[in-house]
């Protein structure tokens, strides 16, 4: 009979004093990008930022759509992204809930600040809702114009988002090295650098094919799609890679799938010099047709081999050279070889890495081999 | 005081049709044998109750035939008639003497024939026992695609029979009591001496000798009055149709309890583990078997969680859901009037009345009304919107899995829980789902069953590390050759050791 | 001391697992990451080590008294004027202890669960649920320690695997760089992370097989060591150092963070919270039990029932004292680490020399 009563107390109790938090899922907005503006001074009084979020139309999903427009935009005046996602409720009839935001828009002027990336990524960090592999984007223009030509995108069928989308595939290509929440703050840590990538509009198309160099939460520079490759594949990120090179007149193409990396430390003295091993190993992709036999030859093929070797060298090294001397940032994970398999040299040099790096030496070994050649000869 | 036979026949006459004198089924048949000496005999039995054709052939027949009880005098009469008679004059083949009025009451209410004999102290009873029966059939409550068909019946002997067919084990005791103190009804404990727990059989005689009502109807009403938690809605006791499942959980060292009367025999201890088995698992091969449990302890998982999942999730936590999950889920009830907390109970409570409604009615009417209420109201209500179509796909799920439980009694208990979880988390989310399932583990944890954890053979009590042959798999019946540990059987061993065993 | 009371050592060593790793899991790895760097697990272990005399020590108390429980053995070893300031300072202990976990498991609910809830009604109905089963004996105690350490099992096991794809296990490196003169700080921390193993005192009386007891309990401390390096070295392959050391929950942090291919399981931390829960339930349940022990004992009740329902007003008070943060993690945690040393530490110690001191006279 006790038990009785207790549970009964227990179930009263949480019937009478529960439902606090309760709120239908139907009840609230999930928006899915949300893009910083800044204003300029003189408004500093409705807040600093323009703070733009886009966010699916219920309505228009599922059977019984009732509604066309698949996205809607949203504007606000507000101190930062939290503040924005509560005011809205002056112009948006539900609140709305941060947990699947998934791309944080970030217009160039904003990115030169140092402070207030700084704020944006402590925020967000902090944040318990806010999704932690929530992707950046770099653009050029105001965040809310890039935006609005996202939600009127004709490709805009994606339920989470174009822009999410197309960061998302990042697997497949190497035009672009993807940024997300995590690996901005683990790169700021371990390199003091990372990559973001960068999204312009091109007619109606929303094309992502560069990266800006963010040093110490600033941007600092940006980064060509050849660049990137090459980022990709010293840092290991890359999974699927095509390279070509001209040989002999004809267009060679290698695709290469999981590309192997080897970093060593191979002289400690008073110049560093590290060496990257790469290791290619691919399947042909095109060449010319016709020439067949020369495939059948040993030497040949090693020659095709040392081409391509010798051209993605060069574009490496050029890579390389920008990364040191241009933009002095160590995006290729130097430090952190350092720091983790020689962390007695690291605590020598540690604190002026920043002028050393540019004068360490970077031996590039790359090794390419053309294992399968296709179903044709 | 009590009463015994008289000498006088009259006077035990008149007493007895004082005692039943409202029983009007009650029937007396008075005569006189003998050629010198007319003796005055009566036999008494209820009609309906007795064979009519034994008594007449067997009983009085015999004795009227019976040359040497003509010839007797009045002194050969007086001293050895009522030898003579058990010896020479009846050919029924069981009776005995009585003498307390009691008794020979409860005798001829149970279907007795009692014969009175002029001057003598005693009379003797006669075993005439017969009584409208059904036959034998398949056991309607749990059918099985291969297995024995026969089921017990409501006659107590015909049950004891079908169990000491599968059983000629010497060590099988049918203890018999009579429970009631005004029906009197047989009830009959099974065990195998050498197998059971000498403690745990104690303590089951010990409630049995407890019990103090006047009448036991059915099985349920001893179970009932011998379970250890009577306000659980867990069923502590096992309740079976099948002679088999019966005998093979004898030998498990359990024990069985016969009422006469009621087709639905009673195996102690219950343990979740026992519940959720089904008898087809040892007729089935093992990784069959294996699959099914697996599957039942899912439904157990699908009769709880999902309604109250679901109202957790849609109203506290759409984080959790994958972010298109949660766009389809939001876009799906975007024109559902009412909370989802509402929603599920209505739907639940929708599944529970088809389901009330279809067992009342039998035959080819409750599968239609299942299939009309289930599908009919299901589309009506997604298509007028007032339920998304999500919820009726778990409520369907939800109630199918119901069926996918062995024990009735089980599946109730748990549906009933279910609508406490639902209320749990519609109140407080995840968190209020959590306080609901530590809520009704603790009451599952705390049943015991005669001393053996209810949740066994889960309990981590009486069973070795590692030791999941017969829990929520099934090994290869080689492999079995211990009897499950929770019920701590004296005699461990089934057959020889495995490894040896197999070559 | 009840005789029908049984507990297989099964389920000793379940409930030791389930009793032990409560709260603080969630927050071990960046407690240790912030003390030692990279070397954190060497503080698992010491403290491991440390803990196994006092398991031995536990036992051999119970060995050379069959058949007393805790309070017999240190009235008769002890005395009566002694031993009541000991089951003070345990019960002290033990309600301390309980009020730390609810104010832990309020806070983090509010955080991730339920957002808008008052605090106060999280921390009342969770100790109110948890009256229901530690008014009822050990047995039962036992066997939902039985049924929660699965759940701990596969509750590790999961963090280690959704966190495969995106382990870096070269976050390992470098080894050993740490400063080392941390290590006695370190360990009086992590020490708590071990409590709850005291347990014991009103588990081991009912044992069944007594002669399996201590290598079941050892066994257990086995297993809790591994799933705190396990679970240690699954976020440093998980997050860069610093970022380790900036975070506050780094269990969470892992479910915030991974990624499962197809994307279909995100943003598990919900689910998470929801089965951390059950874990703080599996710790709370029996130092709340031991609570109400204490008190039935001292005022010699039969049952500790109503004991437990005046402790709920206590303990939820007490759970809401420290006023944030800092007052929760830091002195909170100082009083309970003193608390801590000296009941399931210190108290066993005595007794332990105490018992040996007397035979020795006797003999």
């Amino acid at each position: 009979m006790k038990k009785i009563i207790l549970i009964a107390v227990i179930l009263s109790l949480t019937f009478t004093t529960g439902c606090w938090d309760m709120k239908e899922i139907n009840e609230r907005i999930f928006p899915y990008s949300v893009g910083l503006d800044i204003v300029d001074k003189k408004d500093f009084k409705k807040g600093r930022y323009e703070i733009t979020f886009t966010y699916p139309n219920i309505n228009a999903l599922g059977k019984q759509a009732i509604q066309e427009d698949i996205v809607y935009l949203a504007s606000i005046r507000g101190n930062n992204m939290f503040e924005g996602a509560s005011n809205v409720s002056d112009r948006l009839q539900k609140p709305m809930f941060l947990r699947d935001l998934k791309v944080v828009v970030i217009p160039e002027s904003l990115a030169r600040d140092k402070n207030l990336i700084k704020e944006i990524i402590d925020g967000l960090s902090r944040d318990y809702i806010v999704n932690k592999v929530i992707n950046f984007v770099v653009v050029k223009t105001t965040a809310k114009d890039f935006m609005q030509t996202v939600s009127k995108s004709k490709k805009q069928t994606e339920i989470e988002g174009l822009l999410y989308g197309l960061l998302r595939n990042e697997q497949g290509s190497t035009k672009f090295i993807n940024s997300t929440l995590n690996s901005f703050v683990k790169d700021m840590y371990s390199c003091g650098a990372t990559l973001v990538p960068v999204a312009r509009r091109e007619g109606e198309d929303i094309i992502v094919d560069s990266n800006a160099v963010f040093k110490d939460y600033e941007l600092i520079g940006y980064l060509n799609q050849e660049d990137n490759r090459n980022i990709g594949l010293l840092t290991n990120k890359t999974k699927d890679l095509s390279i070509n090179t001209e040989y002999e007149g004809a267009d060679l193409a290698l695709r290469t799938p999981r590309p192997r990396l080897k970093k060593q430390l191979i002289k400690s003295e008073k110049n560093l010099k590290i060496r990257y091993s790469i290791e290619l190993r691919g399947q042909m992709e095109e060449y010319i047709l016709g020439r067949g036999d020369q495939l059948d030859n040993k030497e040949k093929v090693n020659d095709m081999e040392k081409t391509l070797e010798k051209d993605l060298k060069k574009s490496i090294e050029k890579t390389i050279e920008k990364l040191q001397k241009d933009l002095n940032t160590d995006t290729i994970g130097v430090a952190e070889h350092l720091y983790k398999f020689n962390p007695k040299i690291w605590e020598e040099i540690e604190d002026d890495f920043d002028d050393i790096f540019p004068h360490i030496d970077i031996d590039l070994d790359i090794n390419i081999t053309i294992r399968r050649r296709g179903l044709t000869k | 005081m009590i009463k015994t036979v008289s000498k006088d026949i009259d006077e035990n006459l008149k007493y007895i049709k004082e005692v039943l004198k409202g029983s009007s089924d009650l029937v007396i048949r008075e005569f006189e044998i003998g050629d010198v000496f007319r003796i005055k005999m009566a036999t008494i039995y209820i009609d309906g109750l007795s064979s009519k054709e034994f008594v007449s052939q067997f009983a009085i027949g015999s004795l009227f035939k019976e040359e040497e009880l003509k010839s007797f005098t009045l002194e050969g009469y007086k001293t050895s008639i009522l030898d003579a008679i058990k010896k020479d004059g009846l050919s029924a083949a069981d009776i005995s003497e009585k003498e307390d009025f009691e008794e020979i009451i409860t005798d001829i209410l149970s279907g007795e024939t009692i014969l009175f004999i002029n001057h003598s102290t005693k009379a003797i009873k006669i075993a005439t026992k017969e009584f409208p029966a059904r036959g034998i059939d398949e056991p309607k409550t749990e059918s099985l695609v291969r297995g024995p068909r026969e089921g017990f019946v409501e006659s107590l002997r015909f049950n004891t029979a079908l169990v000491r067919r599968r059983i000629r084990d010497k060590g099988l005791n049918i203890e018999m009591y009579q429970i009631g103190k005004r029906s009197k009804t047989d009830i009959a404990l099974l065990f195998i001496e050498d197998i059971v727990d000498p403690k745990f059989l104690i303590e089951v005689r010990k409630r049995l000798d407890a019990i103090d009502i006047d009448a036991i109807i059915d099985s349920s009403t001893l179970e009932y009055l011998i379970e250890d938690n009577y306000l659980s809605p867990f069923p502590q006791i096992e309740n079976t149709e099948r002679p088999d499942s019966v005998s093979a959980s004898l030998y498990e060292g359990r024990v069985s309890l016969i009422v006469d009367g009621s087709p639905f025999v009673l195996v102690l201890p219950a343990t979740i583990g026992t519940l959720l088995n089904s008898s087809e698992d040892y007729y089935s091969r093992w990784i069959e078997a294996s699959a099914k449990r697996i599957l039942r302890l899912i439904s157990v998982v699908l009769i709880l969680f999902p309604s109250a999942l679901y109202v957790a999730i849609t109203v506290y936590h759409p984080s959790i859901l994958p972010t298109k999950l949660s766009y389809y889920l939001a876009a799906s009830r975007i024109n559902v009037p009412f909370p989802a907390l509402v929603e599920a109970i209505m739907m639940e409570s929708t599944m529970e009345l088809l389901r009330e409604s279809g067992t009342r009615l039998s035959g080819p009417i409750g599968t239609t009304i299942g299939i009309v209420g289930g599908l009919i109201i299901g589309q009506a209500a997604v298509e007028a919107g007032i339920v998304s179509p999500l919820m009726i796909i778990i409520v369907a799920i939800s109630s199918i899995a119901t069926f996918a439980v062995p024990s009735y009694e089980l599946s109730t208990a748990l549906r009933l829980f279910k609508f406490i979880l639902i209320v749990c988390s519609g109140v407080l989310g995840l968190f209020g789902l959590m306080l609901g399932v530590i809520l009704t583990g603790t009451h599952i944890l705390s049943l015991n069953s005669f001393g053996i954890p209810f949740s066994s053979p889960y309990s981590g009590l009486g069973i070795e590390e590692g030791d999941l042959k017969d829990t929520f798999v099934k090994a290869p019946l080689k492999r079995l050759w211990l009897r499950p540990g929770f019920t701590f059987p004296k005699n461990k061993k089934r057959m020889k050791e495995g490894k040896k065993h197999e070559k | 001391m009840k005789n029908d009371l049984k507990i297989s050592h099964i389920q000793l060593r379940a409930l030791i697992i389930s009793a032990v790793i409560g709260v603080g899991i969630i927050s071990l790895p960046n407690d240790l990451a912030n003390i030692l760097e990279k070397d954190g697990w060497i503080l698992i272990v010491l403290s491991a080590l440390l803990i196994f005399p006092i398991i031995f020590m536990i036992n051999h108390i119970f060995k050379i008294n069959p058949g007393k429980d805790y309070f017999q053995i240190g009235e008769e070893t002890l005395g009566k004027v002694i031993f009541t300031i000991c089951k003070l300072l345990f019960l002290a202990y033990l309600i301390v202890y309980c009020s730390y976990e609810v104010a832990i498991l309020s806070q983090l609910i509010k955080a991730f669960l339920l957002h808008i809830t008052p605090v106060e009604i999280i921390i009342f109905l969770f100790v109110l649920t948890s009256v229901y089963i530690s008014s009822m004996e050990i047995d039962i105690i036992a066997r939902a320690g039985y049924f929660i350490y699965p759940i701990i099992l596969i509750f590790a096991g999961i963090f280690f695997f959704i966190s495969l794809p995106t382990a870096d296990f070269s976050n390992v490196l470098p080894a050993f760089q740490s400063n080392f003169k941390n290590i006695p700080r370190g360990i009086v921390s992590t020490f708590f992370s071990f409590t709850g193993f005291e347990v014991l005192l009103f588990a081991l009386p009912y044992v069944e097989d007594k002669k399996k007891a201590l290598k079941s309990s050892m066994i257990a401390l086995g297993i809790i060591t591994f799933i705190y390096l396990l679970m240690f070295f699954t976020t440093l392959t998980q997050f860069y150092l610093k970022q380790l050391q900036g975070q506050n929950f780094s269990l969470v942090m892992i479910a915030k963070t991974v990624d499962l291919p197809g994307y279909f399981l995100q943003n598990l931390d919900g689910v998470v919270m929801a089965i951390w829960i059950l874990v703080v339930f599996a710790t709370f349940a029996p130092a709340f039990f031991g609570a109400g022990k204490i008190l039935s004992n001292t005022f010699r009740t039969k049952s500790h029932k109503y004991f437990l329902l005046g402790l709920v007003p206590v303990i939820y008070y007490l759970a809401l004292v420290p006023k944030d943060y800092i007052e929760l993690q830091r002195d909170m945690l100082k009083i309970l680490n003193i608390l801590s040393f000296l009941s399931i530490v210190v108290i066993p110690f005595l007794i332990f020399i105490v018992g040996i001191i007397k035979r020795r006279i006797k003999a």
